[in-house]
């Protein structure tokens, strides 16, 4: 078999596996930044390259010579006067996701710097309630403004999220062939409208330059947010020139997202008095992280032992996390053995999230309870070593760990190593 | 158009099928084929092909996913093309996914003559099976739509250097997983 031979054979794998790898979208575990739902990721970059470059358009060329179907286009027309017509083409494809800025950090505007952003019309008076935050980028350049997100809220309201960049805003919806371009005040617009069969909604998007501005706007619900995505897109046409230079950031808040060794993690200020001095025999440190930005503020471990392995987080307790924590004598919360597989038919959907990850307080935590959030099953190509994940609370300080291959007895030397610290 | 109405179209001949499939899978064959062949040209060639070879496929052939499906017949047009064109055409990133999977295959003979096609992707489908959800992903989109590690990383919110430590895992685990299975390797 040569090399070309397994790649082929490769081909061959489980179609589930391929539709579950072309569904997964992901949220950044770490940065909290995001470019609104236009900002892609960078094979959508690529895809988009190729978009721009003309491969793509026009429609191409098919066996029997049929050209593909006409984009079912809906026309949206100014219910007061006839100043405009706002055509929404037919996308087909979302590309979707989350735009990873380095160095990220943010900041909401304040009055006057959303009246410099997104100036109004001095004649015409503004129905829209407005906030809106910076994401800046920290580069060997300094700190540089990305973009403005902004929550238009309209007074029968609907909310639509813009963004304004100095760069321009890579579409993540795409349609085949040309789009039919709009024009309001003078500025031409593509817009237009996905069907997101995953919950039946319907996403409306517009986006056009306007004074070396890029606007992105988009909005999502029903017919009564076709009329408000023209009326917005003709408030924000009509609107003065951008001044972004009105925005001033912040001091940089304090930033890391550093690689460490285990000796540096326990001499960690903050965490490192929460890191085991061991780790359990045979497993290999994949690497310790410590993250730090505007949300979040942790340190982590990883290690790994074959096909088994153990993640141990340390972490300030989060108002989200609060919501986890449970009492030992409130077994319903956390006893799996409760619990048959699979647990999504099992558990109460109030308890979905407790249970999945539930947060004992060290005070109460037991070898017992341990045993409860303990389960084996066998797995192709994997041990059947003993699995668990939960949180352990000392004082507003959270463990959070998750071990596959380590007994009970072993993780609960591990927790209650900290205590004696 | 749902992937039933068009494969019911290729059952009846009807050459809007072919329309139809373009107009949805159009970016998703060429992505695939320019990952193999970073050449603009030959993944529209390719993809063109890839509607022929449905066209001449179904039926008989009833696939339940389509996506999945042109997946498959592009890969493999795209590796002819790729054989065809030579090294001198063979772009950087697909050698190196390449030779990642070399390491899975280091005695080779044997597993070509042990094996039907397709009974190793079924052992490496049920090894992916008993894996974690990110693992199968980043796997399979390595492996099967031939991203590079930045796309990978970007995709999956997470840095290069992990999703090159959790292939290279997966590859190590995956490489112990078939000779369990009496794959000589």
């Amino acid at each position: 078999m040569n090399f070309n031979a397994i790649y082929r054979e490769i081909g061959l794998l489980d179609e589930a596996l391929i539709i579950e790898a072309e569904k997964e979208k992901r949220s950044h575990p770490h940065l909290r930044h995001w470019l609104s739902m236009a900002a892609c990721l960078a094979i959508v970059v690529a895809v988009a390259a190729i978009w721009q470059s003309g491969l793509l358009t026009p429609a191409p060329t098919t066996p029997g010579g049929v050209p593909p179907a006409t984009n079912p286009a809906i026309v949206v027309k100014d219910a007061d006067s006839d100043r405009y017509a706002l055509t929404l083409n037919h996308a087909t494809t979302a590309m979707a996701a989350r735009r990873v800025i380095e160095g990220h950090f943010w900041q909401r505007l304040t009055e006057a710097e959303l009246a410099a952003v997104f100036p109004t019309d001095g004649e015409r008076e503004s129905s829209y309630t407005v906030t809106a935050t910076a994401n800046f980028s920290i580069t060997e350049m300094g700190t540089l403004l990305v973009d403005v997100v902004a929550q238009f809220v309209s007074g029968e309201g609907i909310t639509a999220q813009v963004t304004a960049s100095h760069e321009e805003i890579i579409k993540c919806y795409l349609m085949d062939g040309e789009p039919v371009l709009s024009e309001i005040g003078g500025v031409s617009i593509d817009a237009g409208y996905f069907d997101d069969t995953s919950d039946g909604s319907v996403l409306y998007y517009a986006d056009f330059k306007l004074d070396n501005v890029y606007y992105y706007v988009e909005m999502n619900g029903d017919k009564a947010e076709q009329a408000e995505l023209a009326a917005l897109i003709d408030h924000l046409t009509a609107g003065d020139k951008a001044d972004f230079a009105a925005i001033i950031p912040n001091q940089p808040p304090v930033m890391r997202d550093d690689n460490l060794t285990l000796e540096e993690a326990r001499a960690d200020e903050t965490f490192g008095a929460f890191i085991p001095e061991r780790f359990p025999d045979g497993y290999a440190l994949n690497g310790v992280n410590r993250f730090v930005n505007q949300k979040d503020d942790y340190l982590s471990v990883s290690l790994s032992k074959g096909m088994d392995d153990f993640t141990w987080r340390v972490s300030r307790l989060g108002d989200e996390d609060k919501r986890r924590i449970t009492s030992a004598a409130d077994t319903q919360n956390y006893d799996l053995s409760l619990y048959t597989i699979p647990r999504a038919d099992s558990v109460p959907e109030a308890l979905w999230k407790i249970v999945d990850r539930p947060i004992f307080y060290i005070e109460e935590l037991t070898l017992e309870v341990v045993k409860a959030r303990s389960y084996r099953i066998s797995e192709a190509g994997g041990s059947d070593g003993w699995r668990m994940s939960f949180g352990v609370l000392y004082d507003d300080v959270l463990v959070e760990l998750t071990t596959k291959g380590i007994t009970p007895e072993v993780v609960f030397g591990l927790i209650t190593e900290i205590t004696h610290k | 158009m749902e992937d039933r109405q068009i494969i019911d179209l290729y059952w009846q001949r009807n050459q809007q099928a072919v329309a139809e499939t373009s107009l949805k899978y159009s970016t998703y064959v060429r992505r695939i084929a320019y990952n193999i062949l970073t050449n603009h040209a030959d993944a529209e060639e390719c993809e063109n092909d890839t509607y022929v070879a449905a066209w001449n496929a179904i039926p008989p052939t009833r696939p339940e996913r389509l996506s999945a499906f042109l997946g498959r017949i592009v890969r493999n047009i795209a590796l002819d093309l790729l054989d065809y064109n030579k090294a001198a055409k063979r772009n950087g990133e697909f050698n190196l996914i390449v030779s990642e999977l070399s390491e899975l295959i280091a005695s080779n003979e044997d597993v070509e003559a042990s094996f039907a096609e397709g009974e190793l992707a079924a052992l490496i489908s049920r090894f992916l099976r008993g894996t974690d959800g990110d693992t199968r992903i980043v796997f399979v989109r390595r492996y099967w739509h031939s991203n590079s590690i930045r796309d990978i990383a970007k995709q999956m919110h997470m840095s290069e250097s992990k999703v090159k430590s959790m292939l290279f895992r997966t590859r190590n685990k995956l490489r112990l997983y078939l000779q369990q299975e009496g794959v000589v390797l």
